[in-house]
């Protein structure tokens, strides 16, 4: 009898593709509200006019509207679309990595990893051998970030995670330590950067999306698109997982080979974010979190649906960052962490009686 | 066919267990028993290719397990962990679904809800497993293990199922159901290895039992020949009388230990 609800609340699971085409149409609507938003003001009406006009062959939009729609919000669009999907992934892989609904690349130390290796391009990219910067050209930021990253998450897998097992409190307390040790390091590269770095670093510790350019998506792409399109192909490996690391080998799972994509997967996707939009938290705790509550944690649903609900919540975010205090921006960060702090402590509550935590 | 030669096995630096040499036939029960701490689980993580020999091999079938992918190991044998902790608030019939994807061969859309019959907790299929007690999560396991060895026979030779103490946190009906579905594994062509904690249970339901003790095997045969006063009393360092059902094999009564003196 005492079973009953639980019985009811999974049962009443809403099918995974029909939450797919909600969080599509969620993300049409977002996108159309977002770009219509702004000191000029574009109607869906105009906007879709603009968009059919190559078929319609009606000049929709004046040359200002249409510059405004096409290098600056459509840029922005694209962007927090990217950044949102990069960030909701890796949270979803980072927590089906450790097991746990509370790691996500900002908290644990990833983001700041991340960070230490875009403000080390900036200040020491001018020291890199000419041949080799002619390689990473304006890639070199994206590049830094995501080895920043990398390194960050390796650290803490052999530090959280021995034994297979991945106690939350180790977890968070040496994401503590990796933070203070890349903001340390941080600081010290702030410290010897010359103004022009200065002017650099400023720019793009501000993060958001007001930089926003094709230019800059193109920086980010390369690593960003492979870690969104590898992840599906984990899902399965990341479900067996959920019982246990012997578990997921009984199961006919390559266990180690697994985690080094997830972990690859995830500084990519992190770190790329990271390094055009600065740091933007609890996107990657929030929306998995929402999507396991309605339709489970199968990482085959969860997965491409937090792609989709990530990029939906930063453009909805950025929205409210550019409007609510117009004409003035507010960091989109505080945004993602006013609506995402308090549903990290609510789940922390609930599974505080839980074991390992 | 399976065959453990010479093994050494080493966890955290330290040599948990030496020499051991042994073999199970499928269409049996092979039982492991022995005191705590004399190497049943390690020996167990052997077998099953979750811990890597420092001298020896183990062979299923005739291959190699060190030399199988963890795909095609998982084609030949199915585990049962001694506790399993669930992450994520997976449904049952999601838990098992990973058993069915891990096996090989078509499953039928009654699986599911069969294998969830047998192990006496029909009608779970949709209930988070985190919903259910310590003993039926451990049931839920021995299903999803059964979905992954559905089939007792297949291209590879026969399938093996690996129990790490199937009974542990089971009531007396549930321990009996569970070792009846392994004696029918075997019935059916299987091979079973478990890790075992009752001796009664054991001098039950085993063909063959291997006594591990003193960082080594002790003994291996039918249960007539191993559980024996003289090697069980020397394996648990206490006095052990056995006794006989006039109908059965033998049985153990602790008391009897006091009323001998």
């Amino acid at each position: 009898m005492v079973a009953l609800p639980l019985t009811r609340r999974s049962e009443s699971r809403p099918h995974p593709q029909l939450v797919t085409a909600a969080l599509l149409t969620l993300l049409c609507v977002v996108s159309l509200l977002s770009l219509g938003t702004g000191a000029a003001g574009l109607s869906p009406a105009r906007l879709i006019a603009a968009f059919t006009s190559a078929f319609t062959g009606a000049e929709a939009l004046t040359p200002a509207e249409a510059l405004v729609l096409y290098d600056i919000r459509l840029p922005r669009l694209a962007m927090g679309l990217l950044v949102g999907a990069a960030l909701a992934v890796a949270g979803a892989l980072m927590q089906g990595l450790f097991r746990n609904p509370l790691a996500d690349p900002g908290i644990v130390g990833v983001g700041a990893g991340a960070g230490l290796g875009a403000v080390a391009a900036i200040v020491l990219g001018g020291m890199l051998p000419p041949a080799l910067a002619a390689l990473t050209g304006a890639h070199l930021i994206p590049v830094a970030a995501f080895v920043g990253g990398w390194i960050a998450t390796l650290i803490l897998t052999h530090v959280a995670a021995s034994g297979g097992q991945t106690a939350i409190a180790t977890l968070l307390l040496a994401g503590i330590a990796l933070g203070a040790i890349a903001g340390a390091a941080t600081g010290i590269l702030t410290y010897i950067a010359d103004d022009q770095q200065l002017r650099d670093l400023t720019f793009w510790s501000m993060g958001s999306l007001a930089g926003a350019s094709w230019a800059k998506i193109a920086t980010a792409l390369p690593l960003i698109l492979p870690a969104l399109l590898l992840s599906p192909l984990l899902a399965r490996a990341l479900n067996a997982l959920a019982l246990g690391e012997p578990q997921a080998a009984h199961l006919g799972i390559h266990v180690e080979r697994t985690k080094r994509l997830a972990i690859l997967a995830t500084a990519a996707a992190a770190g790329a974010a990271t390094a055009i939009a600065g740091g933007i938290g609890f996107v990657g705790i929030v929306v998995p979190h929402l999507l396991r509550l309605s339709t489970g944690p199968d990482h085959r649903t969860l997965l491409p649906n937090a792609a989709l609900l990530g990029g939906t919540l930063l453009i909805g975010a950025d929205m409210i960052a550019r409007t609510l205090t117009a004409p003035a921006e507010l960091p989109i960060g505080i945004v993602t962490a006013t609506l995402g702090a308090p549903v990290f402590l609510w789940i922390l509550l609930r599974r505080r009686g839980l074991a390992g935590i | 066919m399976l065959n453990a030669t010479d093994l050494t096995l080493v966890r955290d630096g330290r040599t948990i267990l030496q020499g051991i040499t042994l073999s199970a036939r499928p269409g049996e029960v092979t039982a492991i028993i022995g005191p705590n701490g004399s190497g049943k689980t390690t020996l167990m993580a052997a077998l099953t290719g979750d811990l890597a020999p420092v001298t020896g091999r183990v062979t299923l079938n005739g291959d190699d397990i060190a030399h199988l992918s963890p795909r095609h190991l998982a084609a030949r044998r199915a585990v049962l962990a001694q506790e399993t902790q669930v992450a994520f608030p997976f449904t049952v019939a999601e838990i098992l679904q990973l058993g069915v994807e891990a096996g090989t061969g078509p499953a039928d859309p009654a699986l599911i809800p069969r294998l969830l019959a047998e192990v006496d907790l029909p009608d779970t299929a949709n209930r988070p497993i985190h919903a259910l007690s310590g003993g039926e999560r451990q049931r839920i396991h021995l299903a999803r293990t059964l979905a992954q060895a559905r089939r007792p026979h297949n291209d590879h030779g026969p399938m093996w199922l690996f129990l790490d103490e199937p009974v542990s946190s089971l009531d007396i009906a549930h321990q009996l159901m569970v070792m009846r579905r392994a004696r029918r594994f075997a019935a059916e062509g299987g091979g079973v290895v478990a890790v075992m904690h009752d001796l009664n249970l054991t001098a039950m339901t085993a063909d063959h039992v291997v006594l591990l003790a003193e960082g080594g095997l002790l003994a291996a045969g039918p249960p007539e020949q191993v559980m024996t006063d003289r090697l069980l009393s020397r394996a648990y360092r206490c006095d052990i009388r056995t006794n006989r059902t006039p109908a059965s094999g033998p049985y153990l009564l602790p008391q009897m230990a006091g009323a001998a003196e």
